[in-house]
């Protein structure tokens, strides 16, 4: 089946070839223009559109090769399949016919039916060819507006993000100045909000961490601080959400001074505690550990917890992910292990998790310090 | 007895920081854009509170300001910031800010503080 716009240009400087590849071309279908040199076939290709350009070899002034190596060498019309028909040798003629830019070649004399043969294929190549060629252009088109989207995305919520921490943040010191002055159920009752409201910033402030740290802007800074103190700090700010849930902190912290950056060990630290904390049960024990050895700094935090099922254990780094079933009442995003994994790297160090044989999770951080 | 210019966008957070100063016993101007900002330092605030995201071009063109005239250029100035990010706190401190405060602002430790720079400035 040929539709009826399908285009072939002949070209040979004998009119009676040319009538004789149109008389086959038309009965099959296709609407034929023929010309009788090189010259006016580029003419014509300048101005209207062929599916298929039949060039004849050899022809006084330009060549058929010649031809075809001008065709190729016009990115308007480099596209067009071309079919040679040549009196040469099939063998001498195919070396040039392919260096010339050619896409197939017929020796003569020919029967109808092998010409039709080649003109179907090519036709039916070049088109499927055309229609890949569009197809991926609209794909990555559609990519690019996606990438688009996403990184507007991102910014809206980057920007709404950093719009409420206002607000908590006021919600955070009014309850605090209420905390100092009330006695009894209203001091507790405000010491609520007071964690309550931490909790929000700090779900506000991973989110923001974590996209500064996915545009690659977590440069840590080294630098020498005492692990005692880095770990009461955060002992201290988790001790108000860990009493709720009656969980006790063992500390098991070396005296030796640790070279990274401080923020960044925080921020993890914290984390990794908050985590401990969410997931232990009532009334037990987080242990918290940190040392400066021969592998260099590691944290680690143990809870008695469900733990991390082993399918998990690499993907609980990724951004969003959580083992718990309904991440909207855990209060649990998967964004403080995703900041973690970052932090951990941005340090050349890096973060796992192991399994306490059944007991509750083991987070470990190991960060390399620089030689003595 | 000091005069705070409070420099936040944030209504929230200018509420509040004013608020704690105020309880103190402070005289607090406040402005919420590099304009109104400008416009108070006419009143001779001796503390500024700067946050670095601000419209009007920002807290850092501000302070470059303060420290290039010859009326304010040794106001302490401190940075309010929301980002706390390693590094930062090099970076405001190379920038010429006195200090740098993270925000959520501590509610016990944010008086005393701001009140340390006012004597260290006089």
């Amino acid at each position: 089946m040929t539709a009826a716009n399908e285009r072939v240009l002949v070209v040979d400087d004998s009119p009676q070839n040319c009538l004789v590849a149109k008389g086959h071309l038309e009965s099959g279908g296709y609407e034929v223009v023929t010309v009788c040199s090189g010259e006016e076939a580029l003419e014509v290709l300048d101005k209207e559109r062929f599916d298929l350009v039949i060039l004849d070899v050899m022809m006084p002034g330009l060549g058929g090769f010649e031809t075809c190596h001008l065709i190729r060498s016009r990115p308007a019309i480099a596209d067009v399949p071309v079919l040679f028909l040549t009196a040469l040798d099939e063998r001498e003629a195919t070396a040039p016919a392919i260096e010339a830019g050619g896409d197939d070649l017929l020796p003569k004399p020919f029967h109808r039916s092998e010409l039709m043969l080649r003109a179907r294929a090519l036709i039916r190549q070049h088109q499927t060819t055309a229609e890949l060629r569009q197809a991926l252009r609209a794909v990555s088109e559609q990519n690019e507006a996606l990438r688009r989207l996403e990184h507007d995305r991102r910014r809206m919520s980057q920007l709404i993000v950093h719009d409420l921490r206002g607000p908590i943040g006021a919600v955070l010191a009014n309850a605090e100045m209420l905390e100092r002055g009330a006695t009894g159920d209203a001091a507790e009752m405000a010491g609520d909000i007071v964690i309550a409201a931490r909790q929000l910033d700090r779900t506000a402030r991973d989110l923001l961490d974590l996209s500064r740290a996915e545009e690659g802007e977590l440069d840590a800074r080294l630098e020498s601080f005492s692990l005692p103190e880095l770990t009461a700090e955060v002992a201290s700010t988790m001790r108000g959400m860990a009493r709720w849930t009656d969980i006790r902190f063992e500390l098991d912290i070396g005296s030796e001074r640790a070279v990274a950056d401080r923020e960044l060990t925080r921020r993890m630290l914290q984390n990794l505690v908050h985590n401990a904390v969410k997931h232990a049960p009532r009334g037990t024990v987080v242990k918290i550990e940190a040392r400066v050895d021969a592998d260099g700094l590691v944290l680690r935090v143990l809870d008695d917890g469900p733990g991390v099922p082993a399918a998990e254990v690499q993907r609980i780094f990724e951004r969003y992910v959580t083992l718990d079933e309904d991440p909207s009442r855990s209060g649990s995003h998967g964004l403080g292990l995703a900041f973690c994994r970052l932090a951990a790297e941005a340090q050349g160090g890096r973060i796992w998790v192991e399994d306490r044989d059944g007991r509750g999770a083991s987070f470990c951080v190991r960060i390399p310090q620089p030689a003595a | 007895m000091a005069k705070v210019l409070v420099v936040e966008d944030d209504p929230w957070s200018q509420r509040i920081v004013c608020e704690l100063l105020e309880m103190r016993g402070h005289e607090v101007l406040a402005a919420s854009d590099v304009a109104a900002a400008r416009a108070a330092l006419a009143k001779q605030p001796q503390v500024v509170l700067l946050d670095i995201h601000i419209p009007g071009g920002g807290g850092e063109l501000l302070l470059a300001e303060i420290r290039a005239s010859e009326t304010y250029a040794r106001l302490p100035v401190i940075a309010l910031t929301a980002s706390a990010m390693s590094g930062d706190r090099e970076r405001f401190l190379r920038q010429g800010f006195t200090a740098y405060m993270s925000k959520p602002i501590d509610v016990k430790s944010f008086g005393p503080t701001i009140e340390n720079y006012v004597q260290e400035g006089e």
